[in-house]
């Protein structure tokens, strides 16, 4: 019997965390972590589940990509726009939490672009800390395709990036 | 990174700048979101469903396998008594496919459309719900009359590809006669006053493939029902009762799920999608939980009625209203049966 009630008081921080961090809004950030336990439920009912962390988050960090394509697909880039008061309350000046803001938004716009393996093996490594070999696992691929992915993802979010700048000058 | 963290920050590779930005934003304060009760349902729902490995899933399926074997041969028997007790009513009208459906006066609908089952061969289902102890009333609802050629599609533009759903679900006949969606309740002869249980589980109605999936579905006051979409396209959930007034409204986004709150007095609704027209269902709501909706082979079976002598309704949305008196023993389950005849 599956302990859902110790999965989700155990996993559901850093699911919360993998959500919020992806889509950097609570609304959104709410429906996906509930759509990442309903993930869950349906892995659940084809397999044994050996590590239910792992797949949280891999399912997190998918259902999460899922969603900012929609957004970014329904809202263009609007969705990101920087309040002045959540700017002029930090520690840091306004104009590095402002460049920051704008740089977070970039990446989130870009990853929409790549392809999904690409965005959630990215996500995975640079974002939740994974190696190689767990993405490996988890993606079902081997370490050096993982190598692969990262690679081409990172040259692909470099020229997205760049040209968003070179777009605004 | 750590090598990189010690560059100027300028001369860093954007993507890692991206990154630690993307990282360093704050979370939201406080714990995690509380699941939604929809959700906690199914991980409940899930627990016992979750595959087992091993020897106990072997020992599982052998059990499992030879209940079958005994429940379908307990099946054949009551099937062939079922039959004869058939035989000693006129069998119902074969369905003449392009012949025509005289217009009812109880439905708006100008013309209906029937849907025909294509499975062949013979069920042992009705059999099987009267297998279990609680059952207390069990039976077929049959249609006899004359039917309508099949419909064009629903939606005019066809623009829908393949979530064009050509059927209109008003009418179901099945190849046997037998009619579905045909809601079958207890209306008379229960006790006032007592409390009733609620049924295991929500109700579910399904959003697939522009169609409300059932077509008719009942619930108990209190009775959790949840709306899902299972489309990659909005639809909406708009209820109205008898009178036309809303009950509910409102969006459904692609793959997404709705809990409607429990209903709390006896109605009956019209459900639809404001975006496809065609799309609509009925929810009925009883105030005990004896009752059903007919199955696809025409079947109900009203679980755990105590004995006594009861008035027992058949609802269908075109044909109306039909009520007949049941004895219900405590022993074997009683067989009633109910026939829609239009041009009665």
């Amino acid at each position: 019997m599956v302990d859902w009630d110790g999965i989700v008081s155990r996993d559901g921080p850093a699911v919360w965390r993998t959500v919020y961090r992806l889509l950097g809004n609570r609304a959104d950030a709410e429906d996906c972590f509930q759509e990442t336990f309903l993930a869950a439920v349906q892995v659940w009912r084809r397999e044994a589940v050996q590590y239910p962390h792992a797949l949280l988050q891999r399912l997190a960090t998918a259902r999460a990509l899922d969603r900012l394509r929609r957004r970014y697909r329904t809202a263009g880039r609007e969705a990101g726009t920087v309040e002045w008061e959540d700017l002029s309350t930090g520690e840091r000046p306004p104009g590095d939490l402002a460049e920051s803001a704008e740089l977070s938004e970039r990446l989130r716009d870009a990853l929409c672009a790549l392809p999904a393996k690409q965005a959630q093996a990215f996500c995975l490594f640079y974002l939740d800390g994974w190696d190689y070999q767990q993405i490996a696992d988890h993606l079902e691929a081997t370490v050096n395709a993982v190598g692969v992915l990262l690679h081409r993802a990172r040259h692909r979010l470099r020229e997205l990036l760049a040209n968003t700048v070179r777009e605004e000058l | 990174m750590n090598d990189q963290d010690e560059q100027p920050r300028e001369d860093r590779d954007i993507v890692d700048r991206a990154v630690d930005a993307l990282r360093a934003e704050p979370i939201a304060d406080g714990p995690p979101p509380r699941l939604s009760a929809a959700t906690v349902e199914l991980l409940r729902a899930a627990r016992s469903n979750r595959p087992q490995m091993g020897l106990l899933r072997i020992a599982a399926l052998l059990l499992i396998a030879s209940c079958l074997a005994g429940v379908i041969a307990l099946g054949v028997r009551e099937r062939h008594r079922l039959q004869a007790r058939g035989n000693e009513r006129p069998a119902p009208a074969a369905p003449a496919p392009g012949s025509r459906l005289p217009r009812l006066a109880n439905t708006d609908a100008p013309t209906h459309t029937l849907v025909f089952s294509t499975d062949t061969q013979p069920r042992v289902r009705p059999v099987l719900a009267t297998l279990g102890s609680a059952v207390a009333v069990t039976g077929h609802v049959y249609f006899r009359g004359d039917i309508p050629p099949h419909p064009a599609r629903m939606d005019p533009s066809g623009s829908l590809g393949e979530y064009d759903h050509p059927h209109d679900q008003s009418i179901v006949v099945n190849d046997d006669g037998t009619l579905q969606n045909v809601v079958v309740s207890i209306s008379g002869g229960l006790r006032a006053g007592e409390p009733f249980p609620l049924p295991p589980g929500p109700v579910v109605l399904n959003q697939h493939n522009c169609t409300f999936v059932p077509h008719v579905v009942a619930a108990m006051t209190g009775q959790e029902v949840i709306v899902r979409n299972l489309d990659p396209m909005l639809h909406s959930v708009h209820a109205m009762d008898a009178e036309e007034t809303p009950a509910f409204n409102f969006a459904q986004p692609a793959d997404g799920q709705r809990m409607i709150a429990p209903f709390q007095s006896v109605k009956t609704f019209k459900v639809k999608c404001d975006i496809h027209p065609w799309m609509t269902a009925w929810v009925r709501v009883f105030n005990h939980p004896y009752f059903d909706v007919t199955h696809d082979d025409g079947t109900f079976a009203i679980k755990d009625l105590p004995p006594g002598t009861y008035t027992i309704k058949a609802w269908h949305e075109v044909f109306g209203v039909q009520e007949k008196q049941i004895t219900v023993t405590g022993g074997e389950p009683a067989v009633i049966d109910f026939t829609f005849d239009p041009r009665q």
